[in-house]
């Protein structure tokens, strides 16, 4: 079925979908390197975008697929990808303006899944692989990361406390600059090919190009530079959460949480099980305020992420389900032009609302305390 | 023949793969582990080799440590970026 409007629209909704991506993730390779300092924050995350670059051009193994082992991929249409990526790319933008990590790939799981049930039932979706490959990796992820991170922390601090200053600064500088870069890289290679797949599989249920064909350039380099672009303006407000909400991090801290990161979300790729960097991340560094005696961890800011954590695949599914409805009702092209409309118009007023109370380059390292975005909540408790 | 039918039906795909969240859990906790020991004993080693206070055996032990565990650090960071390659 050829629909070069809704095409159009899909389109310019995945590459909006990554640069969202991009920015919302920013925080979870470089917040900790900002934080401490081991980085200037506009050269952490400019070094970071270039990394998130290099990675989605260094393996291009890119399956056709969304949802794969998740969703029903015969009930996978053009009206399908479209909802879902409109009920990620509310979920993201929401979750950025009231300043919480949460999974990029989460929500959109969670938005194809809602479509999915509208188009073709709850048969349309493989709850096996919901549980397997989303809710039980959903669970543990941070619980690995906060116990290898917080058994990190004690080590490294009580190998590292007879030490010169200048030399132990020059180390875990570096250490950390490492850690991140590697971070970054990954993530370009991992999420950048999840819409560069997003894009293919539309093209191919659009009829332009056929099943067995190989993903076009321009895909290639137009995802490539939306989640380039999207890292490199940097979404502060999450920076700024994870590397001083849930708790203060040190430099030991900071190492300790971005290795953890690291090899937590290396070691699992390595085993071919999908874990997401987000509550990895966000484990990390939460572990080591947990491994660090009298710092304490706010958590009720780690409960509201928690909470928003639990109900991504709900409510992104609730949006996706409501876009694909819209669309069954007011026709293909119309009703994408008018989702299109209402995503673009929500988008717009949450960057203006953040506006507001802007977080930035030049304010995301201020102590928690200062009444910055939402924190103030946070600046009681 | 039933009871031969009956033992392969009998056999579900696991709901979770416990084998492989085992293995990542462990495999996670030894090398996370075991990075961050070879970056600590990188930044002793650094920190005995420029200590002017330390003899000459401890300083150039020192560089010795360092050059060994950079060593270490460089394997684990080529280990990683094929594991990108890999899964890409």
């Amino acid at each position: 079925m050829h629909n070069s409007v809704v095409l159009g629209l899909v389109i310019l909704l995945a590459i909006a979908f990554d640069f969202t991506n991009g920015f919302h993730d920013t925080a979870n390779s470089v917040a900790p390197t900002i934080a401490t300092k081991a980085l200037p924050p506009r050269i952490a995350v400019g070094l970071s975008a270039i990394l998130n670059l290099v990675g989605a051009f260094l393996s291009l193994k890119i399956a056709a697929t969304i949802a794969s082992g998740i969703v029903d991929q015969t009930h996978v249409t053009l009206a399908v990808v479209f909802a879902g990526l409109a009920g990620a790319i509310c979920w993201n933008l929401t979750t950025w303006y009231f300043t919480l990590p949460s999974s990029s790939s989460h929500a959109l799981i969670g938005g194809v899944i809602g479509a999915t049930i509208a188009s073709a039932g709850s048969a349309g979706v493989l709850w096996h692989g919901v549980v397997s490959k989303v809710v039980v990796p959903g669970v543990l992820a941070p619980l690995i990361a906060l116990v290898l991170a917080g058994i990190a922390t004690r080590i490294c601090r009580g190998l590292l406390a007879g030490t010169g200053v200048q030399e132990r600064g020059i180390g875990l500088r570096i250490a950390q600059i490492g850690a991140s870069s590697l971070q970054s890289i990954a993530h370009g290679t991992n999420d950048a090919q999840k819409t560069m797949g997003v894009l293919t599989l539309a093209l191919i249920a659009n009829g332009t190009i056929a099943t067995d064909s190989t993903t076009p350039s321009w895909v290639v380099i137009t995802c490539a530079v939306a989640m380039g672009l999207g890292t490199f303006i940097g979404g502060w407000r999450i920076i700024r959460t994870m590397g001083h909400g849930f708790t203060e991090l040190d430099p030991v801290a900071g190492l300790s949480a971005q290795l953890s990161s690291s090899v937590t979300i290396l070691t699992s790729s390595h085993f071919g099980l999908s874990l997401s960097t987000t509550y990895v991340a966000t484990g990390s560094v939460i572990g080591t305020g947990v491994a660090t005696k009298g710092r304490a961890v706010r958590w009720g800011l780690a409960g509201r992420a928690g909470i928003a954590w639990l109900i991504t695949l709900p409510v992104a599914g609730l949006v996706g389900a409501l876009a694909y409805g819209v669309e069954a009702l007011l026709g293909a092209t119309f009703g994408a032009i008018v989702l299109g409309s209402v995503v673009a118009l929500y988008s717009g007023s949450l960057f203006w609302l953040a506006s507001r109370s802007p977080v930035t380059s030049s304010n995301v390292n201020e102590p928690w305390s200062t009444e910055l975005g939402l924190e103030q909540v946070e600046a009681g408790a | 023949m039933i009871a031969k039918v009956a033992a392969t039906q009998a056999v579900p795909t696991p709901f979770v793969d416990w084998n492989t969240l085992g293995k990542v859990i462990g495999v996670s906790l030894a090398a996370g582990i075991g990075l961050i020991l070879i970056v600590s004993l990188s930044i002793i080693s650094y920190d005995w080799a420029k200590r002017s206070s330390s003899g000459v055996s401890v300083r150039v032990a020192g560089w010795v440590l360092t050059v060994v565990s950079l060593a270490g650090i460089a394997s684990a960071l080529i280990w990683g970026l094929l594991t990108i390659l890999k899964k890409g």
